[in-house]
């Protein structure tokens, strides 16, 4: 749990410099990024997670989102919840090929977005049109974290690189102690 | 009915979910919580900002004046020429400044409502997700800002103090959507017209005014200004340029679409504005 913590504090941290490098233009004169790499790497982390794992991951992101945003009450922890159970069910039917992955991501960040959009359209924070929305907002966004999905991928990757190297590291050490153990019990008899 | 784990695991995180929602719904406007809110956001942005933020844009902008080489040394030139005619406007200045403070001595005036002071503070957070039009900017309550002051950048107004916690405050930008952002302005014409804004139309990328006269000719191209009728900007800070009216049936007044004189992509300093009328009627 603990790697996926560290994990998601890195793509938080990245999301931060992009943001910083690519300010979104709030009078919508020009199109804007909103990089999701932290929301990439929880997708991707539901996958081979146990669902209680995801779920809080997601919990707590949404909750410093929400936090952190001031202004959106409760709105990402749901909305964060809610596509981890996307994901989970869908996951299940998918194999572990880049382009699966890579589709799978590309759409429910879209579901995602669309579902923010929507929320804030029905309580009125937003007056965009969809068009504008997708054009200004959207195209690049997508476009964006379609090659950040790659790092995410490639981060994910090391990390249960990482842990099933500690969980071979054990069994051998387990394996071990057990031939030892047999071997005292054969020279005692 | 009995439950399977999986079953019994959804239930209890659901009836957690809400416990948190009650809770945080109870205790969103409690002061004391709101207090140590504020703490977390403070230091979090700050920490956000000085650690990862700031380095990035100074190696990015190390990068952009090395990549625009050519351009900054014309830029530099124009500039010298501007600073030249600005020493002598600086003295022009300063004497109907000095006349203004004779004529105001005289007619007994202490302040008036274009009188300001500004404390110029540095963007440390934007809005990541772009739908709240917030900005952070680094001062806060130890440093005298308060609620509902004018933040200006280099080219126009920008928006007002929406929150204050001790060494940071959250600026509402006017390009905000919600309608929470209602600033009292005034059309500067021939025949001077005041108007309130009321939200931004992200589809035109104009300001929204509501003129309150249908009687009044509103004429393209006049620039529009803060009114100090409102109570809280000082008179005169540029809001931006008229670009179309339209009156609007059944309805008292006119709608002004106004082009915002302030950039909302890129601003790294902003100006906050402090009236001096404000200071003396809190003196009083």
């Amino acid at each position: 749990m603990s790697s996926y913590v560290f994990l998601l504090l890195v793509g938080v941290i990245i999301d931060t410099i992009l943001s910083g490098i690519f300010p979104y233009d709030t009078s919508y004169l020009t199109m804007s990024v909103v990089p999701q790499l932290t929301f990439i790497i929880l997708m991707l982390l539901t996958r081979k997670c146990e669902l209680k794992q995801s779920l809080i991951l997601a919990l707590i992101i949404g909750l410093l989102q929400d936090v952190y945003g001031n202004t959106t009450f409760f709105m990402y922890m749901a909305i964060n919840i809610a596509m981890v159970f996307v994901a989970y069910f869908w996951t299940n039917s998918i194999t572990d090929t880049v382009f699966e992955n890579f589709f799978f991501i590309m759409t429910i960040l879209f579901l995602r977005e669309i579902v923010v959009f929507a929320i804030l359209h029905l309580s009125d924070m937003t007056r965009l049109s969809i068009m504008t929305f997708i054009i200004k907002r959207e195209f690049l966004t997508i476009l964006v974290n379609g090659l950040l999905f790659f790092i995410a991928r490639r981060l994910v990757d090391m990390v249960y690189q990482h842990l099933d190297d500690k969980d071979i590291a054990l069994r051998k050490n387990e394996k071990i102690a057990w031939i030892n153990m047999n071997l005292k019990e054969e020279r005692r008899n | 009915m009995k439950l399977d784990i999986f079953k019994k695991f959804l239930l209890s995180f659901i009836i957690l979910l809400i416990l948190i929602f009650t809770i945080m719904f109870g205790l969103k406007s409690n002061p004391l919580t709101n207090h140590y809110r504020f703490v977390g956001y403070d230091f979090i942005t700050s920490a956000k900002y000085y650690l990862f933020e700031k380095p990035t844009k100074s190696f990015t902008d190390t990068i952009d004046s090395f990549s625009n080489y050519e351009d900054t040394t014309r830029e530099l030139e124009l500039m010298q020429e501007y600073i030249e005619q600005i020493a002598m406007m600086n003295e022009l200045y300063k004497e109907v400044k000095s006349e203004n403070e004779e004529l105001k001595s005289l007619l007994d005036m202490k302040n008036t409502a274009t009188e300001f002071n500004t404390r110029t503070a540095n963007v440390i957070s934007r809005d990541a997700d772009g739908w709240n039009n917030y900005i952070t900017i680094d001062l806060g309550s130890d440093d005298n800002i308060r609620e509902n002051q004018a933040v200006v950048s280099s080219k126009g107004l920008i928006g007002k103090i929406f929150m204050v916690s001790n060494s940071t405050s959250v600026v509402k930008l006017i390009t905000s959507e919600d309608g929470l952002s209602k600033v009292a302005l005034k059309i500067n014409q021939a025949n001077a017209v005041e108007a309130i804004l009321e939200s931004y139309d992200a589809e035109k990328h104009y300001l929204i005014l509501r003129v309150l006269d249908n009687n009044t000719d509103i004429e393209i191209g006049s620039n529009v200004v803060t009114s100090a009728l409102g109570g809280v900007y000082p008179n005169g800070i540029l809001v931006g340029t008229v670009e179309e009216v339209n009156s609007v049936n059944y309805m008292l007044g006119k709608i002004v679409y106004v082009k915002p004189a302030a950039d909302f992509k890129v601003f790294s300093k902003v100006n906050v504005i402090e009236r001096k009328m404000q200071e003396v009627a809190e003196d009083e």
